[in-house]
């Protein structure tokens, strides 16, 4: 009785201090997305991280893609051709790439690159006081540090999804013609009939909300830490950790909404 | 020009400031002591507006920091230079750029920065520096170029968390030196807190020690050794 007492009481602990976390999040994220819209942006600073953290994607995101595709067609080239159906593989390789693999996997990338960049680097600066250092002087450290990462990121994942999709969908090519002997002709054209420029398009916007998504949450861990050079690194692992299963969350819900 | 009364401030559940009381006039130069972990620092950033108090009141320069908006807050607070235990460079900066970036928030010319810079630079004995990254900097050059960004706006008010913690001997005595010379030169009101108490004492008029959340009545430099508190902490309780 005792312990089953003292157990639901850890878990009300438990489930009170999610819920602080969590509300802490949603009004840090709320006040990023204020300060986005209502406050001047820097664009120097955008285009530099826009560069800095964009450029530190691209070779990942293209092995990734390209391998993910390859796999991808690999099996569908082999059941389809069971079926007789090896006209309509281009077309269900477009689809799954660029509504759901292409989005995903830059996602993951992104998160694991970026999102990690995004919260060592504040959590450095917030534990070598550079942070209070900068409200000393007058800036807020969200406009000054979030902000522009946040627009940096939201303009880059588009960019990045769309070459992850294009990656993708060729290597997918070249094991449906190279591997499947798939005339190369319906390879394209399936894809030309059964992909609906929304298909694309709702791909990019998903990477758009993913790419939100991995700034706030790297950036409200990274502006967290508060216990020196151990606490950098744990912060760091937490905010992938997190942006990953949020990712996932999310990209279900948007399909499922979407598609 | 600083006024606190009755001062609260706790940590989640950990009361660090209780009830403290503390008035500085202008031109004054005070030190508090304490122990690692007695609430220092949290009293500069009350001070400093980087934390809200739980209760009681801060006056800086005659505003009443609880009374004003975020961006009133901002202007006060560019009358107070405050120099971080750990200097707080950026370090995606410059050390030209960490002393321009308060001024850059001013109307000044590129030139007119230029010259404060470089006159900032003079005055803290880094000159030559300032192409140099954080990184390549020695703790002291820090501390230096850290003081040069704290003063680069000619503040009224002057806090220091810690200046010498952490250097050798004859470091410490330089950056001291720099403050004493600094603090006279500019008529700064300065408020030093450390909990390394070598020769700080040369650059306060009066020492405060903090216990409890409160601060001690105040000492004179001269007088640590009639006073049983001071004496303790100080000399380690030897007699
Ligand atoms: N941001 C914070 N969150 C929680 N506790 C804190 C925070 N900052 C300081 N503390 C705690 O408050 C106490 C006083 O800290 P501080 O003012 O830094 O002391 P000092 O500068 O005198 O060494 C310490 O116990 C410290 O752990
Ligand atoms: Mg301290």
């Amino acid at each position: 009785m005792m312990r089953l007492k003292s157990r639901s009481v850890l878990l009300g602990r438990w489930v009170l201090r999610f819920f602080a976390l969590l509300g802490d999040f949603v009004l840090d994220s709320l006040k990023v997305l204020r300060l986005s819209l209502t406050t001047p942006i820097r664009f120097k600073h955008v285009i530099e991280h826009a560069y800095s953290l964009g450029a530190q994607s691209v070779g990942i995101t293209l092995i990734t893609a390209g391998f993910v595709g390859m796999a991808f067609a690999l099996q569908v080239v082999r059941e389809f051709l069971k079926f007789g159906a090896g006209k309509m593989i281009g077309g269900v390789v477009g689809i799954a790439i660029w509504r759901e693999l292409g989005p995903l996997m830059t996602g993951v990338v992104v998160a694991g690159r970026v999102g990690a960049a995004i919260a060592a680097e504040l959590a450095t600066m917030k534990v070598t006081e550079q942070v209070e250092a900068l409200e000393a002087l007058g800036h807020d450290p969200i406009q000054y540090l979030v902000v522009p990462r946040l627009v940096a990121v939201m303009m880059m994942m588009p960019l990045l999804v769309g070459l992850a999709d294009c990656i993708g969908f060729l290597s997918g090519y070249v094991i449906a013609v190279g591997i499947g002997r798939i005339n190369p002709f319906w390879y394209f054209e399936s894809a030309n009939t059964m992909l609906t420029l929304f298909d694309i398009m709702g791909g990019l916007l998903k990477g758009s909300f993913f790419g939100v998504l991995i700034v706030l949450v790297s950036a409200h861990l990274g502006l967290r830490t508060n216990s020196g050079a151990k606490g950098v690194g744990e912060m760091t692992t937490r905010a992938v950790v997190i942006s990953l299963v949020l990712i996932f969350v999310l990209n279900y819900v948007l399909s499922s909404v979407m598609f | 020009m600083i006024k606190i009364r009755q001062l609260i401030k706790s940590y989640r559940d950990r009361l660090v400031i209780n009830g403290l009381d503390l008035s500085v006039e202008a031109g004054e130069k005070i030190a508090i002591i304490g122990p690692s972990g007695c609430g220092k620092s949290t009293l500069l950033r009350l001070i400093m507006g980087l934390h809200e108090p739980d209760n009681g009141v801060i006056t800086v320069a005659g505003v009443t920091l609880s009374a004003i908006s975020h961006t009133e807050h901002r202007l006060v607070r560019r009358h107070i230079g405050m120099l971080f235990q750990s200097a707080a460079l950026f370090d995606s900066l410059s050390v030209f750029d960490n002393i321009a970036f308060p001024l850059e928030s001013t109307d000044d010319s590129d030139r007119v920065i230029r010259d404060r810079v470089l006159e900032l630079l003079h005055l803290v004995g880094m000159t030559g520096y300032e192409r140099a990254y954080p990184h390549e900097l020695s703790g002291g050059q820090r501390k230096r170029v850290g003081l040069a960004r704290a003063l680069a706006l000619k503040p009224k008010i002057m806090l220091y968390d810690e200046p010498t913690t952490g250097l050798d001997p004859v470091l410490s005595t330089s950056i001291e030196d720099l403050i004493v010379d600094l603090n006279r030169q500019f008529a700064v009101t300065s408020i030093v807190v450390t909990h390394q108490v070598s020769t700080i004492f040369r650059t306060a008029d009066r020492i405060y020690l903090m216990k409890d959340g409160q601060l001690l009545p105040a000492v004179a430099p001269s007088e640590i050794d009639q006073n049983e508190a001071y004496r303790v902490f100080v000399r380690g309780g030897l007699a």
